[in-house]
């Protein structure tokens, strides 16, 4: 890793955002590679759980993007799961993102993220607090939350289970006084536990993403995605996937009367088009 | 006194023609064989001497020399016992082979001068067949499973005695032929291991079986353990259709070859589905021993091998596999032998999502770091799934599903769909060695005209170049796929659908997901 374009802004720094600067224990200076005014811009924190189901890594993505989408910047932690989900959703939106690490600027952790975490060194920015070559440690982790918070207008907990880095993420969000929103998820589920909590302490449910893009002033830039140039099967299948949520193709197949093979057909056709997404033996509308 | 008889050895699959030829000269009684013979087959000599005495003539007291012809050749197998004692009564005049000049002989005696039956009559016979060989004498046991070989005058006898009477002109052997023969279980397909329409609410899963059995495409499925992974894969061979006459003669040589003959007095007439476990070594997979043996690549040729919990197998073994699926052959040399056979077949292969099996499972929680999941799924190698040309997620059918709200297509439904695209193959791909062309053969490009589009295919597949990434080299399996989905829908251009849903088992990128 190129040591030479790492960028060190001293808190006394102009550049050095007013909203960090401003929370209890803020860091010295910023090691950050790429576009540094994003310290500045608008941004919201989307963060949740690694070991994060589909629905998290969906939930995480589909707000990542539809903020970016609406010129917001989203703020994550590059881990694996909900964090990556996030950034990769930012990126689709053609947005920015920035990355904050709990270790050394040129240590990429998770390993597989490398790819990941070039793409936002050239597209967005990368942030840590600890010099190069710095390992991650038990409590670096933990701790560049309160940057994740601090850099944002509003945190965004997309999953999290009982014990979660994103529940230390939201602790830290409401000591510095930012909005907290947690998605909901079902009650019987361990991995849902924690942003459920959330909601009864007091966050804000994501129930409609609008809301959120509508509270921070963004504005829905386009209401909902509801494309006019469908077929007749096609737009059945659409309202399908959109009444019923995650769909097996069998499911649809009985209840359209339709065989799967032109079901089929048309899943794919819809998936080209971006209305739909398959994955993992379901389709729903992303 | 010279004699010489006809046989046969094998090399691989094929057969050669050995000559025996005896000597008998004066001087004190030694017996010697020559002409590389194995030990199994240098143990004869004992066999051949007591049979002779026992089937009621005298062993000849003089110098006996046996020769294999021919000499630079390694002969290896007990079925020389009976030529070469036909040759020592020939050489003593005890018998009289006038007319039987260009019959062959083969088969394993008893010390009591009775004949066993032989494993590897099946592909003796073919063999001999082949080499223009029309009259043999063999165990009697052996000549049933025979019955799809036409055109050769079987002798089944019953031991040594009724060999010799018969060729000095008493106690007639009526030869057996077997002309035009027919036989059921070749006209239909395979229901042994049960019907589509016992696994209720996977209708994606049958429908992308449906298409590997049309167009010979290779299949992988990805799922949660329970989904029915290995249920779907068994039940291909319900829509597969049956072997042809010829392609059941080949089945049975390999596995006459291997010692694996499951019914031993019947040929193989139902196509192959192996399902090895994955501690199989590499040489039982393609094939190995110190004289190479067919292993389960060859044994499911013409047929289905199923590998399930693929990541499971050893990369090495898996990596080894990719050479012979592309070629349908394989080549195994060892000191002294080298040995081809064929392996051309169905590649199914079904693998968990995750080393826990439920990631992405909706009802069950994931307990895998990505880490490890992602070492889980890269322990197969990219280029052995990239010759796949079907990728299937499928999913734990619930149980409101099970209990039958939807109706579950049967075999019967599917293989007429599969029999029409056969038929659409054969007009158009043509026949190379008295077997239709497949779709999914790896080694023959489909013409031009099979694979015209539609505007709407085209346009298809250019959006998927843009929105799926698909690379040149999938955009040509897809394309093979669309065709069979088109020939099972008896369309004559790839339209959009087709090509749609061709592109709905393309191989996910890791970054999709």
């Amino acid at each position: 890793m190129a040591t030479e374009n790492i960028v060190i802004i001293e808190r006394d720094d102009e550049r050095f955002p007013e909203s960090l600067r401003a929370i209890t224990d803020a860091p010295k200076r910023l090691h950050c590679i790429g576009d540094v005014s994003l310290l500045r811009a608008k941004s919201v924190a989307v963060v949740g759980a690694r070991r994060a189901t589909d629905y998290g890594r969906w939930a995480a993505r589909t707000i990542g993007r539809r903020l970016a989408e609406s010129g917001v910047c989203v703020v994550s932690g590059m881990a694996e799961g909900a964090d990556t989900a996030a950034h990769i959703g930012a990126l689709e939106g053609g947005g920015k993102t920035v990355a904050v690490l709990g270790c050394g600027i040129d240590i990429c952790f998770p390993t597989g993220n490398k790819k990941l975490k070039r793409e936002i060194e050239e597209k967005g920015l990368v942030v840590s607090e600890y010099p190069p070559g710095a390992p991650g440690g038990k409590f670096t982790f933990p701790r560049r939350n309160r940057i994740i918070s601090g850099l944002s207008a509003a945190v965004v907990v997309a999953e999290a289970g009982v014990a979660s880095g994103s529940l230390i993420t939201a602790e830290f969000a409401v000591d510095q006084g930012r909005e907290v929103y947690a998605v909901p998820g079902n009650i019987n589920r361990l991995l849902s536990a924690g942003a459920n909590k959330l909601i009864r302490d007091g966050a804000r449910p994501l129930v409609l993403i609008d809301d959120l893009l509508a509270d921070l002033g963004a504005g829905a830039k386009y209401a909902q995605n509801d494309p006019t140039d469908l077929a007749e099967e096609e737009r059945a299948v659409f309202n399908l996937a959109k009444r019923c949520g995650e769909v097996t193709i069998d499911e649809a197949a009985s209840l359209l009367m339709r065989s799967v093979a032109s079901l089929t057909a048309t899943v794919t056709l819809l998936e080209m088009k971006g209305v739909l997404s398959y994955e993992k033996g379901r389709f729903f509308v992303p | 006194m010279m004699s010489s008889v006809l046989t046969a050895s094998l090399c691989g699959l094929d057969a050669e023609i050995v000559r025996v030829e005896t000597d008998l000269a004066q001087g004190l009684p030694y017996f010697a064989l020559v002409g590389l013979p194995t030990m199994m087959v240098k143990e004869s000599k004992e066999r051949v001497r007591s049979a002779i005495s026992n089937a009621g003539y005298d062993f000849p007291m003089r110098r006996i020399t046996l020769n294999l012809s021919p000499a630079d050749t390694r002969k290896d197998g007990s079925h020389f016992d009976l030529p070469m004692a036909v040759s020592i009564l020939a050489a003593e005049d005890l018998v009289d082979l006038d007319g039987y000049e260009d019959a062959a002989f083969f088969g394993e005696l008893s010390l009591d001068g009775s004949l066993q039956r032989s494993e590897i009559g099946a592909a003796l016979v073919l063999g001999l067949k082949e080499k223009g060989i029309r009259k043999i004498f063999l165990p009697e046991e052996n000549v049933p499973e025979l019955s799809l070989v036409d055109g050769v005058e079987f002798y089944g006898a019953r031991g040594l005695r009724s060999v010799a009477d018969h060729l000095n002109g008493y106690n007639h052997i009526e030869p057996r032929v077997y002309e035009g023969a027919y036989s059921l279980a070749l006209s239909e397909p395979d229901m042994t291991n049960g019907d589509f329409s016992e696994v209720k609410g996977q209708e994606r899963a049958k429908r992308a079986l449906q298409i590997c059995a049309a167009g010979g495409h290779d299949l992988a499925m990805t799922g949660p353990p329970g989904a029915g992974k290995s249920m779907l894969a068994s039940r291909i061979v319900s829509i597969l259709p049956p072997l042809t006459k010829a392609e059941a003669l080949e089945v049975t040589k390999i596995y006459n070859i291997a010692g694996n003959l499951r019914d031993k007095n019947r040929l193989i007439q139902t196509r192959p589905y192996r399902a090895p476990h994955h501690s199989i070594s590499y040489a039982a997979l393609i094939g190995g021993g110190c004289v190479p043996m067919p292993g389960e690549l060859s044994l499911a040729h013409r047929g289905v091998l199923f590998l399930d919990e693929l990541p499971e197998f050893e990369r090495r073994t898996l990596d080894m596999m990719r050479q012979p699926m592309e070629d349908g052959y394989i080549d195994l040399s060892r000191v002294g032998y080298r040995n081809t056979y064929p392996c051309d077949f169905i590649f199914i292969a079904a693998m968990n999502p995750c080393p826990c099996g439920y990631h992405g499972d909706p009802e069950h929680e994931c307990r895998c770091p990505e880490s490890t999941r992602r070492r889980y799924i890269g322990k197969v190698s990219g280029p052995l799934l990239d010759r796949i040309d079907l990728h299937l997620d499928i999913q734990r059918v619930r149980y409101s599903e099970l209990s039958g709200a939807g109706r579950a297509v049967s075999s019967a439904e599917l293989y007429e769909g599969v029999m029409k695209a056969r038929e659409m193959q054969r007009i158009g791909n043509g026949e190379r060695d008295g077997r239709t062309v497949l779709n999914g053969d790896a080694g023959v490009e489909p013409s031009e005209e099979r694979l015209a589009m539609d505007a709407g295919a085209e346009e298809a597949l250019r959006r998927a170049h843009l929105v799926f990434g698909i690379s040149a080299r999938r955009s040509a399996k897809m394309k093979r796929v669309a065709r069979t989905i088109a020939d099972i829908e008896g369309s004559g251009a790839i339209r959009a659908e087709h090509m749609a849903e061709a592109l709905s088992y393309r191989q996910k990128e890791e970054a999709e997901l």
